[in-house]
């Protein structure tokens, strides 16, 4: 449909080296890319930093990005999500020894962050099992391996592996009430 | 048979979370280009995922697309090699313009870099343009959002119809003597050639342990491969026979990880019979 030819119109563009599509992408993207790389660094001003590093990064290696592997927006998730753990465990490391012990409760604790009430769609990612969240949390948020969460979660890693299948499973189930919802916030 | 087993192992997820190396990343986009199913499953789940994170949306400050903007107008692309000749052909087309803004300010007797910046900046035009931005930006999302949802709708659709189609036989696998409690159902449907399994209670195997589906065709074992430690609702699983009636039973054995050539008769789990 047209949608499709717009968006690999405005990819191939982009390619192109055109400018005005990297400012029409950072408009159609941008508050959900920023959402993702704030939910992992939970800091607005390097949030800030590695988002405008991302676009950046989008607008110069545009030519990588190879459209018979996956979406666009998929591909700067990805993009970001790496970034964003990357720059993570920079701070982390200059961090570490204080609070060796004890984050995963912390998170625990924390449940979900304030982005998803002000979009007021809490509940729906509620519904997914804590223990679904936590395995999303480590291995999408966080960036570990299953090993190193099945170690720092002192689960077995077969229970990794089915909870993480879980969640997908999940949140395929939940997708249509999130694009209800979110159609209705966006248009 | 080789896709459905891979759809199982658990690499997709892996791969999907970001949470696999190199080498297996390759491996999973090689499978991605050789089996479109597996190439579905993925992408399916990318999606999902990608709506779950534009659940977390939030507006970055109003300066930082300037920022960007500014950013890489001072930086060049990287070309890859294969995509020269459509690039150079891009960046004529667009410098058309400016060669002609040039000219015009030469006459004019402006300096050339000064008119290419008034040119640039030029107020209406700007704000012409980025209500024009909005405007198709807004479109597209309504218009993505729409096909996203179709898409889904039309996938849950697909579930519901084919367990319900009149084709469709509900298969219950009853529990052995080893295993009194253990029950899973199959829908099979032999128009479709395609079955779905949804485990109702099954025992956790032990970590070096795995269960492994059959079917018994002709009295014969034939290996459907091993199901996920705690699946509880597969996908629709296509299943080709040549002939539909000597399918006889499903049956689900416990064997040792990665599963086994031939099925171990004393480790059988549950088993139920096809009825004609």
């Amino acid at each position: 449909m047209s949608v499709k030819v717009n968006i690999e119109n405005l990819v191939q563009e982009l390619q192109n080296g055109e400018e005005q599509a990297l400012a029409t992408i950072y408009d159609m993207y941008a508050d959900a890319l920023y959402g993702l790389i704030l939910k992992i660094v939970k800091d607005d001003g390097l949030a800030q930093d590695i988002l405008q590093d991302c676009f950046v990064k989008i607008w110069q290696k545009a030519q990588t990005y190879d459209a018979s592997k996956g979406s666009f927006f998929t591909w700067m998730l990805n993009v970001c999500r790496n970034k964003s753990i990357d720059e993570l465990r920079k701070v982390d490391r200059h961090r570490k020894g204080k609070d060796e012990i004890g984050h995963a409760t912390d998170y625990q604790k924390q449940g979900i962050e304030r982005n998803i009430d002000t979009i007021g769609l809490k509940d729906i990612v509620d519904d997914l099992p804590d223990d679904q969240k936590l395995i999303v949390e480590y291995l999408y948020f966080k960036g570990y391996t299953q090993q190193e969460t099945s170690d720092e979660l002192n689960i077995p890693l077969g229970t990794v592996k089915s909870r993480s299948r879980m969640a997908i499973k999940a949140l395929k189930d939940s997708f249509v009430i999130v694009l209800l919802i979110w159609i209705q916030k966006n248009i | 048979m080789k896709s459905k087993e891979y759809i199982l192992s658990g690499k997709l997820e892996n791969y999907v979370f970001g949470a696999l190396g190199a080498e297996d990343r390759l491996e999973v986009e090689r499978m991605c280009a050789l089996y479109p199913e597996v190439k579905k499953e993925k992408d399916s789940m990318e999606e999902a995922l990608a709506a779950y994170v534009r659940t977390l949306s939030t507006r970055p400050p109003a300066e930082i697309k300037a920022r960007i903007m500014a950013a890489i107008h001072q930086l060049p692309q990287e070309k890859l090699l294969s995509k020269v000749p459509s690039v150079s052909k891009g960046k004529t087309r667009s410098l058309a313009p400016v060669l002609w803004a040039a000219s015009i300010a030469l006459i004019f007797g402006f300096g050339v870099n000064h008119y290419l910046d008034t040119a640039r900046k030029s107020e209406v035009e700007l704000a012409f343009k980025e209500e024009q931005e909005k405007l198709i930006a807004q479109k597209e999302k309504y218009a993505q959002a729409v096909i996203e949802l179709r898409d889904s709708l039309r996938y849950e659709r697909n579930y519901a119809d084919f367990v319900m189609d009149e084709q469709t036989n509900l298969i219950r696998l009853k529990g052995t003597e080893n295993f009194p409690d253990a029950s899973v159902k199959i829908f099979y449907n032999a128009g479709q050639q395609e079955y779905i399994v949804k485990s109702d209670k099954l025992p956790m195997p032990s970590a070096d342990k795995q269960y492994q589906l059959w079917a018994i065709v002709d009295g014969k074992p034939l290996d459907l491969g091993v199901m996920d430690k705690q699946l509880v609702l597969s996908d629709r699983i296509n299943f080709e026979l040549k002939d539909q009636a000597q399918l006889q039973a499903f049956a689900i054995t416990l064997e040792p990880l990665g599963g086994s050539v031939n099925p171990t008769l004393e480790a059988m789990v549950v088993i139920g019979e096809v009825k004609a």
